[in-house]
């Protein structure tokens, strides 16, 4: 589900993050999130259409309009450089909000810990727990005072709950010192480099936080390698099935009218299971547990593909 | 309750079968232009009967845990704007900024509230709005990669409590269902749950069998209703027994980041759906293959038989109809 | 509200860096032959025991209390003063066990924080699904609800929050 925006203010929060607010196009209301929430913008790089993704920064008090906050890279896909040459004005079409980093509903207080850019889903958890007078601590990393996003807000709303460290002063978050002689119900967020985030989920670790007590954002959706056309050799009927690379096998065997179950369409219900005899099997579904993939003896017909260029099948 | 169906309502009744067997799946289908909630001829009847159930005891049949003040309103929201999109006539919603006005024209209700705000309401806002639909509505906490059911108004259940299940994880809530646990179909419902997105609903069916036109068969009036299960004779079977369909539906609730699940309850009596003679099959086919713990788990054991011998009786051959293609059109 | 899973034998959960124990009258021998398999006490271990008799034991420091109530108050003030890291056990009946578990659920503590351990399962406590008060102390598996005198049956359906398990009743399908 996508929905029409325009960008209607820019600022520049550091030389290289500028904070972007969209409104929908004919003015109505946005769909209302929850803290922690992204959304993907659509950016049209050449002929083609990337899908970045970015938290909201802004309250989900708010639904008259959404902030993101971007930051300027080079390597990538030229995402943000498209964001950072936009003008007020610039219509985007962006998805709905979709949560991967959320509050845990039951912890006794919130340990926040961000690393340059990755202040930005915290903003929205903050102005909700501060909100409901839940205990939080925000721990940020930046080079310098200049280069913090969101410096002079958080230094002023929430001045007692934040400690910046910035590293142009020698000034680095120590996770022991963070992590001890915290009370039962803790929880900790981390939004970091990997270096500090492994140093961190080691001490957590060793002082015996529990698994479910460690939250670190996992971006959107398994990429998936560029796909290649198989044959599906159906052992019952006696039928070579070509699946091309931009179908999936449930819409070859459909297309070939074999009778075959599906529902979801998407790698989730288990209904379009099929047999596989022989051949590799790349699972891209959701719906196997680890073990069963491994046993490469079944597959959903309607998201997962053969390894190499040929799959045995039991239609 | 002796409200029996008009003609269109069989002709739109969600006949669960697709094929001739019973099979445990997630069997889940996406909800695409169409309205969340439905809004049939027994709305006031139904209303009626559920705003009484609430008022003469609502320990038991509504459970609103701290935490679910967010989702409730976020329910409310998700509410008001399904029906006042696909049931303009009936209803209308006006918001300008937190000031909201809900009218709903069928039961004479207009109110002005402001959003967020649960004293501007006169119940609370889950409450509020479930004494407005035909729906059963669980709220599912997602959490700790897991959902909870912490928040439901249920007054139409099929032999389940959701004060006894309040406060339970996925598994745990299902604990009494046989079979499944076994293959792994919870593990792979939650999953496919916690991953349903804002603005994309999903449905399903499910489906047993009731004595009597009754919609309320809780345990709490089990003790009332039990017996009807043992008054089930060849002369009575086709006005008495009657086939029970949920269509559930999931929706991803943007505030809370909650699930919401409702569940519609449509009744018809084997008579009724006699009418059309593919249903009359496909139910005979399924009940005969059904295995005994399920039979046993849906509550059949007492008339399952003689369900069948009336089954079998007043059976057509489908061939003499054409009802298939205007009831399937819709159920599809 | 967690799904914790009931074991029938205690084991110490050494990824924890504080442990605190509830042990049940002779539930106690359970601990103190773990703690003689690992061969030492794991560090800052503390032991209450809900007895009648009180043995005096200083190499495990184990601290003897009377009542249930008691023995829960001690444990909150434990509780209260404790940090990530902590874990917690309760071992003893399925009762006493139900009794402790949503003490330190409701301080914050998640399920893979929690053992609970039980070692008899003759008594139970059953939620009557049509009056929705709870029996206590029930040992057959059909009984009469003491509150509404319905005939119940014992389901295996079990819920934490409640601390029961679910009764329904029994012949409400049978006529007379």
């Amino acid at each position: 589900m996508m929905q029409a925006v325009k960008i209607i203010k820019i600022k520049n929060l550091t030389p290289k993050i500028k904070v972007f607010r969209l409104t929908e196009i004919d003015g109505k209301k946005l769909k209302a999130f929850s803290p922690g929430s992204h959304i993907a913008v659509e950016i049209p790089v050449g002929q083609k259409i990337h899908r970045n993704f970015y938290t909201l920064c802004s309250s989900q008090q708010q639904t008259e309009f959404y902030d993101i906050a971007v930051l300027l890279t080079n390597n990538s896909r030229g995402g943000s450089q498209y964001l950072h040459r936009s003008k007020i004005g610039t219509k985007l079409n962006i998805s709905y909000p979709k949560n991967s980093f959320s509050l845990a509903s039951f912890a006794q207080k919130h340990i926040l810990v961000a690393g340059g850019i990755g202040i930005t889903p915290y903003l929205s958890m903050i102005a909700y727990l501060s909100k409901n007078n839940i205990p939080f601590e925000l721990h940020y990393a930046a080079k310098s005072a200049s280069e913090c996003a969101f410096y002079d807000f958080l230094k002023c709303e929430y001045s007692s709950q934040v400690k910046f460290y910035f590293s142009e002063l020698e000034e680095y978050i120590s996770p022991e010192k963070v992590l001890e002689k915290q009370p039962l119900g803790t929880h900790i967020y981390l939004c970091i480099p990997h270096s500090l985030r492994k140093d961190f989920i080691t001490r957590a670790k060793s002082i015996g936080y529990p698994k479910s007590a460690i939250h670190q954002e996992i971006f959107g959706a398994k990429k998936v390698n560029q796909k290649r056309s198989f044959i599906a050799n159906l052992s019952k009927s006696k039928q070579k099935i070509t699946v091309a690379k931009d179908r999936t096998l449930l819409e070859a065997l459909e297309a070939a009218k074999i009778p075959i179950d599906y529902s979801c369409r998407i790698g989730g219900c288990g209904a379009c299971e099929v047999k596989v005899i022989a051949g590799d099997i790349e699972h891209l579904d959701s719906y196997y547990s680890s073990v069963e993939k491994t046993q490469q003896n079944k597959m959903l017909a309607c998201i997962s593909r053969a390894k190499n260029q040929q799959i045995i099948i039991d239609l | 309750m002796s409200n029996s169906n008009s003609i269109e309502a069989i002709k739109r009744f969600p006949f669960p079968f697709a094929g001739d067997s019973y099979q445990y799946s997630v069997n889940i289908q996406p909800v695409v232009n169409e309205p969340i909630l439905d809004v049939d001829e027994h709305y006031q009847t139904e209303i009626k009967l559920r705003n009484s159930i609430l008022d003469r005891n609502k320990t038991g049949r509504y459970v609103n845990l701290p935490h679910m003040k967010t989702a409730q309103w976020d329910t409310l929201e998700a509410i008001m704007e399904d029906l006042a999109t696909h049931y303009s006539q009936f209803f209308t919603l006006h918001q300008k900024g937190d000031r909201w006005t809900w009218e709903n024209k069928i039961l004479n209700v207009r109110d002005t509230f402001a959003f967020l705000d649960e004293s501007s309401l006169p119940y609370e806002p889950f409450e509020y709005i479930a004494r407005q639909v035909q729906e059963d509505i669980i709220l599912l906490d997602q959490r700790e990669k897991d959902l909870f059911l912490d928040a439901g108004v249920l007054t139409f259940p099929t032999k389940w409590s959701i004060e006894f299940d309040a406060g339970m994880s996925f598994e745990e809530f299902h604990a009494p269902v046989p079979r499944a646990h076994q293959m792994g179909v919870f593990k792979k419902a939650k999953s496919f749950l916690r991953r349903i997105e804002i603005g994309k609903p999903w449905t399903r069916r499910n489906w047993t069998m009731t004595v009597n036109r009754r919609l309320d068969t809780s345990f709490e009036t089990y003790p009332a209703w039990g017996k009807d299960r043992s008054s089930v004779t060849l002369d009575n079977c086709g006005a008495k027994v009657h086939l029970r369909v949920e269509v559930q539906r999931f929706v991803r609730l943007p505030r809370s980041n909650s699930l919401m699940f409702t569940i519609h309850t449509y009744l018809i009596s084997l008579e009724e759906l006699s009418i059309n003679p593919v249903w009359t099959k496909r139910l005979h086919e399924v009940l005969k293959k059904l295995p005994s713990d399920i039979v046993q788990y849906k509550g059949l054991s007492r008339y399952r038989d003689t369900v069948l011998t009336w089954l079998s009786q007043n059976t057509l051959e489908p061939e003499y109809t054409n009802l298939e293609s205007t009831v399937y059109s819709r159920s599809l | 509200m967690n799904s914790i899973s009931l074991l029938t034998k205690f084991e110490f959960d050494l990824s924890g860096s504080r442990h605190i124990v509830c042990a049940e009258g002779d539930a106690v021998d359970l601990i103190c032959n773990q703690i003689e398999k690992l061969g030492y006490v794991p560090e800052n271990t503390n032991i209450l025991c809900l007895s009648e008799s009180i043995v005096v034991d200083k190499k495990l420091n184990i601290k003897y209390v009377s009542t249930l109530e008691n023995l829960i108050a001690k444990l909150i003030e434990n509780l209260s003063s404790a940090y990530m890291g902590t874990r917690f056990y309760a071992v003893g009946s399925e009762q006493f066990v139900g009794d402790l578990r949503n003490h330190p659920i409701r301080l914050g503590m998640g399920s893979d924080e929690i053992t609970l351990a039980v070692v008899e399962r003759k008594k139970k406590r059953v939620f009557c699904s049509t009056c929705h008060e709870i029996n206590t102390q029930v040992t057959t598996k059909i009984f009469n609800c003491f509150y509404c005198g319905i005939k119940l049956e014992i389901w295996s359906h079990f819920s934490c929050l409640k601390n029961a398990y679910l009764g329904v009743c029994a012949d409400a399908e049978e006529v007379l």
